[in-house]
């Protein structure tokens, strides 16, 4: 029996410390460039608006995180290398619930403050032109309960920071049938969409907070461009639950049809097969791979690193830090190549 | 940590598969990488650190004292530390519990005998400073590394003190220190210290070392004993997921515990030969951090 | 709970000539190996509690309470949280204090602030073994208190000039036994009742309930629920002898042995006190 089958343990590797870092101090540029460190002295010129990650002495203006400098117009801000999550309107998110609360329920979703999500931004089961009364209220947590993971969008930022996230449409909503994970929301590039079809029967949310979910593509997922037949969809409904989320955009009678019971199911689909099962597991060490190589995860590269991942045919011995690195260094030809 | 109840289920269905799907696909007998380093603590007779993949980190210091062996109820003492929990806390008392337990039963402490009536007294400081999973293995697999590395002064004075009463001097010179394993090899035996392995039973699997999400879903944890290259008591039950409202939580079978002694058999002796590489491996010119 | 300071009697006061010098040497001496010793079971003698139970076998006393279901308040959770508290009373030796209960944290001079973890693990072993048991999903948003007094303790450290845990096994065995029985008193709903054995596995076999000192061996304690198809909800080996599997079978039998005829025992209780 082989000892790696088992464990693998390695030595910390040495940081490499780039010992060329240019220690000279320009005093005659206007607005820096580059990266700044907290207490820096970004500019000594007041005509700058001081924005986030900024703070302003004696008609100067100093950064107070360590980050890139942005210049929009005349705003000055300094964009954080890392730090949690700030929420945008228009976000497409993950989040947990942490609280039921009065009409409103609190969410996670890896920002400074739990984000809100009130009773009147999701859909009830009956239709989107029902009203929703105070029974509503009372059975919130036969909806959504602690611990219930559900994608959403960020609806408005409060002045005081809290994000409002909603659930008004059928990509959105409870997460069912597989497994969650976490990677720095820096990782996680913006783009139009985020829900995608990865090859091997599997889909994945990518949520801008760096909160991912993968799971089994549902069949609804692949006639998401068809025509809606209704009965059919009734049927399906019946058997197995048809909703997913991440499906994308459905026209509203479906969203009718929909809005039942099922879409706050907390039942998987019960025919997941095992190779669907592997394959979810093979795209969670793929990301986590990635993100350990701090390589910026999208849709590409995550299929280019499953394809990379072929190369292990024990997918479990692609935990250990050489076979994460070996699949970044595949990634990054592979994107070479393409150019 | 708290799971959806559609979370749950979907890694309780795949665990149960046979053969077992982890989330992160481990092997059922595949422990988590580890990055590990010894000997940096250089106010210690021995240290070690373990390093996990998702931030767990242990380190776990060895002192020695001079004492007399009448005196004392045990020649090894041991403290759990660990961030976030108080340090008489269920949690760390029972960290603690064990790891006293385990050294207690199973570490040869006779070898610490100087002379007659002097003896090495182990202090055992561990920890932990960020753990996700119940961190009873990484704790007991970095006191083997610690105490695996951990250097004792060498004596220059006579070992029979019966008639002359004599403090037991040393020589001045670290460089003449000689491993724990030094003593051992006098006497014609392998230096070993005992590990605890993790073991979760799942729907009649048994996994090795689980991670914090799956220790929400198991239906019992087992912690085995490995020493001299084999199980051996202290053996027990009991449920990973502290804190937590496990409704999978349930009993075993015989079989599962027959089974958790053969794996733990199987696979244990791999885990101790990629200790004792890592401590041949190691040198002063690996980064700290 | 408020403090209680007891007031002193007047100085001359004499000791009642109360009670029977203990005889239990003789009785270890004539119990056969496969031979449980006797023991005295009483439930509900604390009214305040929702359930009580009260255990004495020779020199092993213990009394359990048992408060709830009781609301929480505060966040919501499905299933009842689950809570057992074990305290020895305070100038009762704890087996093996020496070795475990080291460390300044606990003991303070005169009085103590937390459990030792000798406490700590004894409440642990009992709430893992008797989780399983209990169906928490009846009591949503509620809490399950057990709280545990060894009164008395007489187990044995010493076997052999070695320090084993064989007596800290037999002292939890009878613990985890009233704790069974007081929860059965509390009327909270069980799937069975949990009880469990003890025994030795030395060179010539199998002892039940050990109590004699001296040898080397195995010790096992094994909790199970009888009425579930023997399932094992508690396991806790200790010993310094090598480990076949087929000893582990045999420790298995007889603590499923043993764990029988308690049940037994405590059904015949539990029905005569019903009727």
């Amino acid at each position: 029996m082989n000892v790696s089958d088992v464990i693998s343990i390695t030595r910390p590797t040495p940081a490499t410390i780039d010992s060329d870092v240019d220690m000279s101090d320009d005093e005659s540029t206007q607005v820096k460039l580059s990266i700044v460190t907290p207490g820096e002295m970004v500019t000594d010129d007041p005509v700058w608006m001081k924005g986030h990650g900024t703070y302003f002495l004696e008609d100067k203006t100093y950064s107070s995180v360590a980050g890139n400098i942005s210049r929009v117009n005349r705003l000055l801000s300094v964009i954080p290398l890392k730090g949690r999550y700030q929420p945008e309107t228009g976000d497409h998110i993950i989040g947990r619930i942490t609280e039921v609360g009065n009409k409103r329920w609190k969410v996670d979703i890896g920002c400074k403050q739990d984000a809100i999500l009130m009773l009147g931004s999701v859909n009830l089961p009956g239709g989107v032109l029902r009203r929703k009364s105070e029974s509503d209220e009372l059975q919130m947590r036969n909806f959504l309960k602690e611990g219930d993971l559900l994608n959403a969008e960020v609806q408005t930022i409060f002045n005081n920071g809290i994000a409002s996230l909603h659930t008004r449409s059928l990509k959105y909503g409870k997460l069912r049938n597989g497994i969650f994970l976490r990677v720095p929301s820096n990782l996680i590039v913006k783009s139009k969409n985020h829900s995608y079809d990865l090859p091997g029967n599997v889909s994945v949310i990518l949520g801008i907070n760096g909160y991912i979910w993968l799971s089994k593509t549902t069949n609804s997922s692949h006639n998401k461009n068809m025509t809606v037949n209704s009965n059919a969809n009734k049927i399906n409904a019946s058997g197995d639950p048809s909703y997913v989320p991440g499906a994308g955009s459905v026209a509203i009678t479906r969203l009718e049809e929909e809005s039942s019971w099922e879409i706050y199911s907390d039942k998987n689909d019960p025919n997941i097969t095992n190779s669907v099962r592997s394959n979810i597991t093979r795209y969670n060490n793929v990301i986590k791979a990635l993100a350990y190589g701090d390589l910026g995860i999208t849709e590409q590269r995550i299929i280019m690193g499953y394809e990379a991942s072929m190369a292990f045919s024990n997918v479990g011995s692609m935990i250990d830090k050489d076979a994460m690195e070996s699949i970044c260094q595949d990634v990054i030809n592979n994107e070479k190549m393409r150019g | 940590m708290i799971l959806s109840p559609a979370e749950r289920s979907y890694l309780y269905d795949s665990l149960i598969q046979k053969p077992t799907i982890r989330p992160d696909s481990r092997a059922e007998h595949q422990m988590r990488p580890l990055e590990a380093k010894t000997s940096f603590l250089p106010g210690s007779n021995g240290s070690a650190r373990i390093r996990l993949m998702d931030g767990s980190e242990c380190i776990v210091s060895v002192k020695a004292k001079v004492v007399v062996a009448a005196k004392e109820a045990n020649l090894i003492e041991c403290d759990v530390d660990v961030v976030g929990f108080r340090d008489n806390s269920n949690f760390v008392s029972n960290l603690k519990f064990n790891l006293t337990n385990l050294l207690q039963q199973n570490f040869p402490s006779d070898y610490l005998r100087l002379t007659s009536k002097y003896s090495f007294k182990l202090f055992i400081d561990c920890i932990v400073i960020s753990h996700s999973s119940y961190p009873l293995t990484l704790i007991s697999l970095t006191s083997y590394l610690a105490l695996k590395t951990t250097k004792l002064p060498l004596l220059v004075s006579e070992t029979n003190d019966e008639e002359i009463a004599e403090l037991p001097t040393f020589s001045d010179d670290w460089d003449n220190a000689k491993p724990i394993a030094d003593y051992f090899k006098g006497k014609g035996k392998e230096f070993q210290p005992p590990i605890f392995i993790t073991l979760g039973y799942v729907g009649s699997n048994l996994i090795f070392d689980p991670s914090v999400e799956e220790e929400q879903v198991l239906e019992n944890g087992l912690i085995v004993t490995f020493y001299n290259n084999k199980v051996i008591t202290p053996i027990a039950n009991m449920n990973l997921a502290v804190n937590s409202n496990n409704s999978n939580f349930k009993g075993l079978n015989q079989t599962a515990i027959i089974k958790s002694i053969q794996m733990g058999n199987k696979f244990g002796g791999a885990i101790i030969r990629a200790l004792d590489a890592l401590i041949e491996q190691d040198d002063d010119n690996d980064a700290i951090f | 709970m408020s403090e209680r300071r007891r007031l002193l009697g007047p100085a001359n006061t004499f000791i009642p000539n109360i009670g029977i010098t203990s005889t239990t040497e003789e009785a270890v001496k004539t119990r056969k190996r496969d031979e449980i010793r006797k023991f005295f079971l009483k439930t509900g003698l604390i009214e305040n509690a929702n359930g009580s139970a009260y255990l004495e076998a020779d020199g092993t006393i213990v009394q359990v309470l048992v408060f709830g279901p009781r609301p929480i308040r505060g966040s919501f959770i499905e299933r009842a949280s689950f809570s057992v508290e074990c305290k020895f009373l305070p100038h009762i030796a704890q087996p093996n204090e020496g070795i475990f209960n080291t460390g300044s944290n606990n003991n303070n001079g005169n009085y103590r602030t937390g459990l030792t973890n000798i406490e700590q693990k004894i409440s642990s072993y009992i709430e893992t073994s008797l989780l399983p048991s209990i169906i928490l999903e009846k009591y949503p948003k509620s809490t399950i208190d057990v709280f545990i007094t060894v009164i008395s303790s007489d187990s044995i450290e010493d076997h052999g000039g070695k320090t084993t845990n064989s007596g800290l096994l037999n002292l939890v065995n009878w613990v985890l036994n009233c704790s069974s029985v007081a929860l059965a008193d509390s009327g909270i709903e069980l799937k069975d009742i949990v009880s469990s054995g003890v025994v030795r596995l030395d060179k010539e076999g199998i002892v039940l309930d050990p109590q004699e000192t001296g040898g080397e061996g195995i010790d096992g304690l094994v909790s199970f629920m009888n009425l579930r198809n023997d399932e094992i909800v508690g396991f806790w080996m200790e010993g310094d002898e090598d480990l076949e599997e087929k000893d582990v079978e045999r420790i298995i039998d007889g603590c499923n042995t043993m764990s029988k005829k308690i049940r037994a025992n405590i059904n015949s209780y539990l029905l005569e006190q019903a009727s």
